[in-house]
């Protein structure tokens, strides 16, 4: 495998999962990981395989959640305490290696393409810590179905009910979540400067995770959702006001968000102008 | 906050300042024309049918013909070549589907192989754009203004000085025959870098004494060696890893920051100093290019612009410009800080359809746009920092310009071709004269 030293010494820095609020792609200093609650049987820790990467999951006990004006029951799953950041993605990204993988639909998987650099639209933040951004999502289903290949584990994106139900028992409704607690935990207009931030940087919320709201604005996919339907992203991020920082708070994919790619056809992994999509995994209880 | 941030606010993309946010298809109207030095309107509203060929149908040039397409009334696509089949029938089924009936290329105006650009400047054309890979624009370039056809050509223009000289020459062939050049260092065409220029040169931060510039980032694509592929097309299906194909990284894509700097200081620098090596993408399946240069360009003025650029796998990415004056910094586009405080808070335009609109209007007025010089002095700048970087030394504009250096082989034809050994600092010469086709060699 062509990069695997590199590989390895990418992540043998990394040392699985990561808090406190180191900045800069130089910094390479462990730290430890806030305890998420005392109860250990509501997260455990995922670890891709033949790699360094780990990341922690917490159980979100199911409910009712209204979305688009109908109630739904969600049931209960685990979700990713942290927004996948580039040092997951990258294993995906880089595997030239799928042979260790079991799941029949592994050959159907795909890499991503390699993007000609971000142009000044999109500034590249970091690497280590930092959300993996502007991915599309199809490269995050992508990343899904590649994630569960390798652990055996069904990972997908969450559904809106699912989104939306974590976020409001995460961080309470609406009434106590005004906008001078929001810069307590989330990245938004009024403290991120612009820029996406390290994952984790920010104290987590009630259920133990981790900028659900604010720095990258989330994917979701609606389990009916075709595939020709435009892609929404859910909770704002580090560019988003105050008040478009909240647990109903949804952009829709548009042309804009890939304006300026040059090439045709426009890229099926990258966003050229949306710097401000990421995504995170979630786990049926079941699966 | 500008604004057009307030009439965002109502937009599925609320809260996303201008620098993230490109409407779609934009042209600038006449607000930013007082910019343009050639005082072109930026919308080309003339409506008389501008006949366009596409040369390179790959992502890029399929692109450009599209952009070319939404920036003017009256364009027709009528014409296309490349090398491979392939590409083709993707590009072709790209722009039937945006161009519509503006689509005219028919199957005898399709054309395949390195003669391919010949037959589609034979076709009735007024534009022609260039997409192919570097090592081919200077032949083109002089195909097209011999045949009295305008041009759009992509960055970089060409890979070597004999190309630059060839460019050159080309450029001037162009102003005395009336005919536009334009080519795809896009931010010339950004109505925020316009702005931010207008105002470093009017002094706004004293004098330039310094830049940097950078373009780093991850990797890029590379296709496998299929079965029976000869050296060649493996070599030019994975341009950009041959010197003698994409100039290297810090030509074939740095070079936009680089120009940058040149358009900050309205010069060319005089000299160059530089380090560059091949530190992670070692494997032979990427040929035989650094992956990351550092250069420092200096001006007659004395200004110094510190360059870095780097194409490696697993670090983040950096793509931008920050120029120093006397009394303040700019980041070339948006902002100035410093004795003045400025951003910019005009309208946001995809310059890369922009560069088609004032190239097309151009045309149409009769006041044909030829960038051919300035880019072939931008390309020339980041030529000589690879070339820096590459033999170790001291370079100057002088024998950078007038180096016996033409990197291509004899012919263009699908069969052996050797790779060059990765250069080595303190060993590598400027002045390598010309690589013969070795076509006794193991393929």
């Amino acid at each position: 495998m062509l990069l695997s030293n590199f590989l390895l010494a990418l992540l043998v820095a990394l040392g699985g999962p990561l808090g406190g609020d180191g900045r800069g792609p130089g910094d390479t200093e462990r730290q430890s990981f806030p305890a998420l609650r005392e109860d250990s049987s509501d997260t455990y820790t995922e670890s891709i395989p033949n790699t360094l990467v780990e990341f922690d999951m917490v159980r979100v006990p199911g409910g009712s959640v209204t979305v688009d004006g109908k109630e739904q029951t969600v049931e209960t799953f685990w979700m990713a305490a942290m927004e996948v950041r580039w040092e997951a993605f990258d294993t995906y990204r880089l595997d030239e290696d799928m042979e260790d993988l079991e799941d029949a639909e592994a050959d159907a998987i795909s890499l991503p393409s390699k993007p000609y650099g971000f142009g000044n639209e999109i500034p590249g933040f970091g690497q280590e810590k930092y959300p993996a951004l502007a991915v599309t999502r199809n490269a995050a289903q992508q990343y899904a179905r590649w994630l569960s290949a390798k652990t055996g584990h069904t990972y997908r994106l969450p559904t809106p009910a699912e989104w939306k139900h974590a976020c409001r028992l995460g961080y309470g409704t609406p009434q106590n979540w005004s906008s001078d607690r929001i810069g307590e935990h989330a990245w938004y207009k009024g403290n991120a400067d612009d820029e996406a931030h390290p994952a984790a940087a920010l104290p987590p919320n009630e259920l133990g995770i981790y900028d659900q709201l604010g720095n990258a604005a989330e994917h979701v996919v609606p389990p009916e959702a075709g595939e020709d339907d435009p892609s929404e992203v859910w909770g704002g991020s580090y560019l988003s006001s105050a008040g478009d920082v909240h647990c109903s708070a949804r952009q829709q994919k548009t042309p804009a968000w890939q304006e300026s790619d040059p090439q045709l056809p426009k890229s099926q992994w990258w966003l050229s102008d949306a710097p401000f999509v990421g995504f995170r995994v979630v786990r049926g209880a079941g699966s | 906050m500008s604004t057009e941030h307030e009439q965002h606010n109502t937009d599925p993309l609320g809260g996303i300042t201008r620098r993230d946010f490109v409407k779609r298809g934009t042209v600038a109207t006449a607000g930013v024309s007082a910019l343009m030095a050639s005082g072109n309107f930026a919308y080309a509203g003339g409506t008389d049918t501008i006949r366009l060929g596409l040369v390179g149908c790959g992502g890029r040039g399929t692109g450009a013909a599209n952009d070319c397409y939404r920036s003017s009334d009256g364009i027709e696509l009528v014409a296309m070549g490349d090398l491979f089949q392939d590409r083709m029938e993707e590009s072709k089924e790209q722009l039937k589907k945006r161009l519509g009936d503006s689509f005219k290329v028919t199957s005898d105006r399709t054309f395949l192989g390195f003669d391919a650009y010949e037959k589609v400047l034979q076709t009735d054309l007024d534009l022609v754009i260039f997409a192919t890979p570097p090592a081919f624009r200077p032949q083109h370039l002089r195909a097209a203004i011999e045949s009295g056809t305008n041009v759009f050509m992509e960055k970089p223009v060409a890979v070597d000085p004999a190309g630059i000289r060839s460019v050159m020459e080309s450029a001037e062939m162009a102003e005395d025959k009336g005919l536009a050049i334009v080519a795809g260092t896009q931010r010339r065409h950004d109505p925020a870098y316009r702005a931010a220029m207008k105002r470093i040169h009017d002094g706004a931060i004293g004098e330039v004494k310094t830049a940097q510039v950078y373009w780093n980032q991850g990797g890029l694509w590379h296709h496998e060696r299929e079965p029976g592929m000869s050296d060649m097309e493996w070599q030019v299906r994975n341009w950009l890893y041959f010197t003698w194909l994409s100039g290297d990284h810090i030509v074939e894509q740095h070079v936009h920051n680089i120009d940058v700097a040149n358009w900050a200081l309205q010069a060319h620098p005089v000299k160059a100093l530089g380090v560059g090596g091949r530190q992670v993408r070692t494997d032979p399946s990427y040929g035989h290019i650094f992956d990351h240069f550092g250069i420092e360009f200096q001006y007659e003025s004395g200004a110094r612009v510190y360059s870095m650029c780097r194409q490696q796998e697993g670090t983040p990415s950096r793509v931008g410009e920050h120029i120093i004056g006397t009394k303040g910094t700019s980041d070339g586009h948006s902002t100035i800080d410093g004795a003045t405080n400025w951003t910019y808070e005009g309208e946001d335009v995809n310059p890369y359809v922009q560069e088609h609109a004032d190239l097309v209007a151009s045309i149409r007025e009769g006041e044909p746009l030829n960038e051919g010089q300035r880019v072939a002095e931008s390309v020339l700048t980041a030529i000589m920092g690879r070339e820096a970087a590459y033999t170790g030394q001291e370079i100057t504009w002088e024998e950078v310009l007038n180096a016996d250096l033409d990197l291509g082989p004899d012919s263009h034809e699908f069969g052996s071709l050797p790779i060059p050994d990765v250069p080595a600092p303190g060993q590598t010469t400027l002045n390598r004269g010309a690589k013969t086709n070795a076509s006794s060699a193991d393929a």
